[in-house]
């Protein structure tokens, strides 16, 4: 029984049947006419948005089971629990017990268990000089977003046997859940969300009023913009092309990737944030969040930002003239091989650290650092000084 | 003798940490222990396969034998036990470096936050330990802890190396 401890997991390959069922699980529209906004609770599902044709709200939800036995799936659909009503002007819907996190999801079930082989192991060392990356690049990022195949998913793993030999996993095998849930929504409908442990991804872009309550939940969007749009998201990720207007509150989101801000109000904790271009009006607040400042658009008149405990990583604007003005308490400027620090004062205030360009400059970014990290760059930002 | 991990999170002051690049240095253990013959550490380096299989968006679902406690739940437990004391000492070398209080409670209240989440997602993974999406949120949420507190030690110790050099040249 050694061979249980051995990089393995227990495989009990069932009598799995060959083929697919496809089981619908919710399938309904909705006339807008008298609606004024969409509530939708997400818990535990993949969900594709889109704009709909006909003034209506569309619900399209199905299930497709491969190599699942019939008891498998009925078990699987008895979990999962939808309803959708209308009150007061609101088309409430509520969703739960999927827990396909993506469009397609493999399930293995093993007798002796599985090993790995293979480079998924092997990260990439972290570079110690990291270059300007244009907002181009955070675009591209959006747009493929495909994931592998079941080969490459089983490229570097192994089947055991009984004896602790090792041999490749049959396709057969391998589970397949393919979540097929799209929701289309008229673009001048209000929308809210409470998502938890999902999936979501918004394929056009959104003018009317977002609110969203996200936790564990992956989110990508293409361009949202209203003044009204509210964000509060915990964990999980976060990309989206471009942001204008609103508020976006991120704790503790390991992965904040936006091409382009403009005109909102960012609260940062514990997050990480990619931002390709910064636009007009930026503000930021943290504590203990990692930033990356790859652009400053032509005319982007003010970034402000306040932060305690960060790490700032900011690219000078190349499109236009502009004035920085920091100031830093207990905070080390890095810029190329200039380092400037500004020790803890008795008085506990802030000093200015760091002056370029002209006050009277439209285009103009201030930080107020506390207990932080701060490195400038050109084309490159190193971190070998650390 | 096997240990119950949980109990540990009786105590406020038990809170544990763990190595930076919670992922990287978990895949690198994995490494190691690929060629340990310690079978405590088998049990982790084959979580972590699951682990990695599942970040990639790869689920397997085992399903466990009718015998005592299936090796598959030894396995986590184990992993979850070498998490949260690599995690207690973390944190006591965060509270023994930062001279900051308000910063301490900010990360004692975070680290809490994420103690309540745990202990959620430890009840679903008593009541349904087949499910690797359990396992992989468990390991998530010890993995978050430990590299809060790796990156705020190496924020600090930045800053106190800067201060000194300043202290020095006046």
């Amino acid at each position: 029984m050694n061979n249980q401890f051995k990089f393995l997991m227990l495989m009990l390959i069932t009598s799995a049947i060959g083929n697919t069922q496809v089981n619908e699980i919710f399938k309904k529209n909705y006339d807008t006419t008298d609606l004024a906004s969409v509530y939708l609770h997400l818990n535990g599902t993949y969900v594709e948005f889109s704009e709909s044709e006909d003034d209506k709200v569309h619900f399209d939800y199905t299930l497709e089971f491969e190599n699942y036995s019939k008891k498998e799936v009925e078990s699987k659909l008895n979990e999962i629990k939808t309803e959708a009503r209308i009150k007061d002007g609101v088309l409430e819907f509520k969703t739960s017990g999927s827990d396909a996190k993506n469009d397609v999801s493999y399930s293995l079930e093993t007798l002796y268990g599985i090993e790995f082989e293979g480079d998924f192991i092997n990260f990439k060392e972290k570079s110690n000089r990291v270059f300007r990356k244009s907002k181009q690049y955070f675009l591209d990022i959006n747009s493929s977003s495909r994931g592998k195949s079941l080969k490459e998913y089983l490229k570097n793993l192994r089947e055991v046997d009984k004896k602790g030999n090792k041999k490749k996993i049959n396709t057969k095998n391998v589970k397949i859940l393919r979540t097929k849930f799209s929701i289309k929504l008229p673009s001048e409908i209000k929308l809210r969300v409470m998502a938890e442990n999902s999936n979501l991804i918004f394929k056009n872009d959104i003018n009317n009023q977002l609110v969203v309550n996200a936790r564990t939940t992956k989110l990508k969007f293409q361009n949202i913009q209203n003044p009204f749009n509210v964000f509060d998201v915990v964990n999980g990720s976060f990309r989206a092309n471009f942001l204008e207007g609103g508020n976006y509150k991120f704790t503790h989101v390991d992965e904040v990737q936006v091409a382009q801000l403009k005109k909102v109000d960012v609260d940062t904790e514990f997050s990480n944030i990619k931002v390709g271009e910064i636009a007009e009006k930026v503000r930021v607040v943290d504590f203990n969040s990692k930033f990356w400042f790859h652009n400053f658009s032509q005319n982007f008149r003010e970034f402000q930002m306040a932060s305690d405990y960060s790490e700032i990583n900011l690219f000078f604007p190349e499109k236009s003239e502009y004035f920085i003005e920091t100031y830093g308490y207990n905070t080390v400027h890095y810029w190329a091989k200039l380092i400037t620090e500004i020790p803890p004062s008795r008085k506990k205030e802030h000093s200015k650290m760091m002056v370029i360009g002209e006050e009277d400059n439209p285009n103009q970014i201030k930080i107020h650092v506390t207990n932080g990290i701060i490195r400038f760059g050109e084309d490159f930002i190193d971190f070998g000084e650390d | 003798m096997k240990q119950d991990i949980r109990n540990l999170f009786k105590e406020e002051e038990d809170l544990k940490t763990l190595p930076d690049n919670h992922r990287a240095e978990f895949l690198d253990k994995l490494n190691k222990q690929k060629q340990s013959k310690n079978k405590r550490y088998t049990w982790i380096g084959a979580v972590a396969v699951v682990v990695v299989a599942l970040t990639i968006g790869f689920a397997l679902f085992t399903k466990q034998p009718t015998e005592n406690i299936s090796p598959f739940i030894a396995q986590v437990e184990a992993v979850e036990a070498e998490y949260l004391e690599e995690i207690k000492t973390e944190w006591q070398n965060f509270i023994a470096l930062a001279d900051d209080e308000v910063l301490v409670a900010r990360f004692k209240k975070k680290l809490d936050e994420l103690d309540n989440d745990y202990k959620i997602i430890s009840k679903q993974f008593k009541s349904d330990a087949n499910n690797i999406q359990v396992v992989e949120a468990l390991v998530e949420n010890l993995q978050t802890r430990l590299q809060i507190l790796k990156d705020i030690q190496e924020h600090i110790k930045i800053l106190n190396q800067k201060n000194e050099q300043y202290e020095q040249s006046i």
